[in-house]
């Protein structure tokens, strides 16, 4: 009798409720959080302007006076932006090499291209490579690992690239196609 | 005779650097992929177009050793956008050790030559190395380490080696956090700075082995 004069509905209502907060429990326990982050290697060149594309021209002037070398020629630039994001080894170190794999360049002209590096993250270390008619490789950026260097305009690794001449050396009949290739890999 | 500019200037030369990087490609899943023997004898290389516009990847296979070892398409069409998985397949999946090295780049277009002026393409490539075989069973036998300005290890063995290298100070004391190694029987060597105040180094595999290496 007494458990009859008690009200009985809030054990009705709270009975769903465990039932619920039971199965929610349940149900966070089994999840599993999957995480997974690319191993990514990612790289462009581009000009100030954060473009992907463009015209660097070098021209390689007369001199004003007879009887004067021809005049050098300003270095000028571009940036080389990546994202690199290492793994286990093997793949826990990256560099970027440069080949010259198509035409030549005459003998006693040089272009180098030196690059300062800038970024967050081990960025890894920088050298120049001067190529000529006899270098056509280099290593560029060793060491890097997990980076990145910004996508923006002036961001990333700075590339100089500057013409190296004598006039005695230059022949205006000099004409073709030099490719250089930017290869990442791992080291 | 030939005017290179008007205006009576003769002999000009003009160099032009034709930036022909526009094709944007990356590679998301690792420049280097280890299959231990034993494993599935296949993998995929993932690869992400992130322009507005479909690019083809041309995949160039340079084989360390003599007969093809891999088997992977030569070219792959990405839509704008589109991460594709491109697939190669290991010919020989015996515990023989294989290296292969895969080139990925875009289909890039020839610029026009100019007379007169040297046109400079660049061209961006990744390389992915492709390693199959077994881990040595005994690095201490097929391990080779040698000191000097850096510590440079060598597999002398037919086998891989992974490990953690850790530097210690003279009380045993580790010295800075350990760093990876991975050796290919290739007889290609690795080098390693050593942090100052180093007295000796351990490499230590997931399985238990290690190799110590004192300074001389």
């Amino acid at each position: 009798m007494i458990h009859a004069q008690k009200p009985f509905w809030p054990y009705l209502l709270a009975a769903p409720m465990a039932l619920s907060f039971s199965a929610w429990s349940q149900s966070t326990a089994a999840h599993d959080v999957d995480f997974t982050v690319d191993e990514a290697a990612m790289i462009r060149i581009v000009d100030a302007n954060a473009s992907p594309a463009g015209m660097m021209n070098f021209h390689i002037q007369a001199p004003a006076i007879p009887g004067q070398a021809f005049p050098g020629v300003a270095a000028q630039t571009a940036y080389m932006q990546f994202t690199s994001v290492k793994g286990a080894s093997p793949d826990n170190v990256r560099q970027v090499d440069v080949d010259l794999i198509g035409g030549s360049l005459p003998s006693g002209v040089q272009l180098t291209v030196s690059p300062t590096l800038f970024g967050t993250g081990t960025v890894g270390s920088a050298a120049p490579i001067t190529f000529s008619a006899n270098n056509g490789t280099g290593t560029l950026i060793s060491g890097i690992q997990s980076a990145y260097t910004g996508e923006g305009p002036g961001d990333g690794v700075l590339l100089q690239y500057a013409l190296n001449f004598a006039t005695q050396n230059l022949d205006a009949a000099s004409s073709g196609m030099i490719t250089l290739r930017y290869t990442i890999s791992n080291s | 005779m030939i005017c290179w500019e008007q205006g009576g200037r003769l002999g000009a030369l003009l160099l032009v650097l034709s930036w022909s990087a526009s094709a944007q490609i990356s590679v998301i899943n690792g420049l280097a992929h280890f299959h231990p023997c034993g494993s599935r004898g296949h993998g995929e290389i993932l690869v992400h177009n992130s322009l507005d516009t479909s690019v083809t990847v041309l995949l160039e296979v340079e084989h360390m050793g003599g007969s093809p070892k891999i088997s992977i398409p030569s070219e792959w069409v990405l839509d704008a956008g589109e991460r594709g998985a491109i697939p190669y397949q290991w010919i020989e999946t015996d515990s023989s050790s294989q290296r292969a090295r895969i080139g990925v780049y875009p289909l890039y277009t020839s610029p026009v030559t100019r007379f007169g002026g040297w046109a400079v393409q660049t061209q961006l490539r990744y390389v992915v190395s492709l390693y199959r075989g077994c881990l040595s069973p005994s690095p201490e036998n097929e391990v080779r380490a040698e000191w000097d300005s850096t510590l440079t290890w060598q597999m002398v063995g037919p086998h891989f080696w992974s490990a953690q290298v850790q530097a210690y100070g003279d009380l045993g004391e580790a010295i800075e956090a350990p760093f990876n190694l991975f050796l290919a029987p290739f007889g290609t060597s690795v080098s390693q700075p050593v942090p100052p105040g180093t007295a000796y180094v351990v490499a230590r595999d997931s399985r238990g082995h290690q190799v110590g290496c004192k300074r001389p």
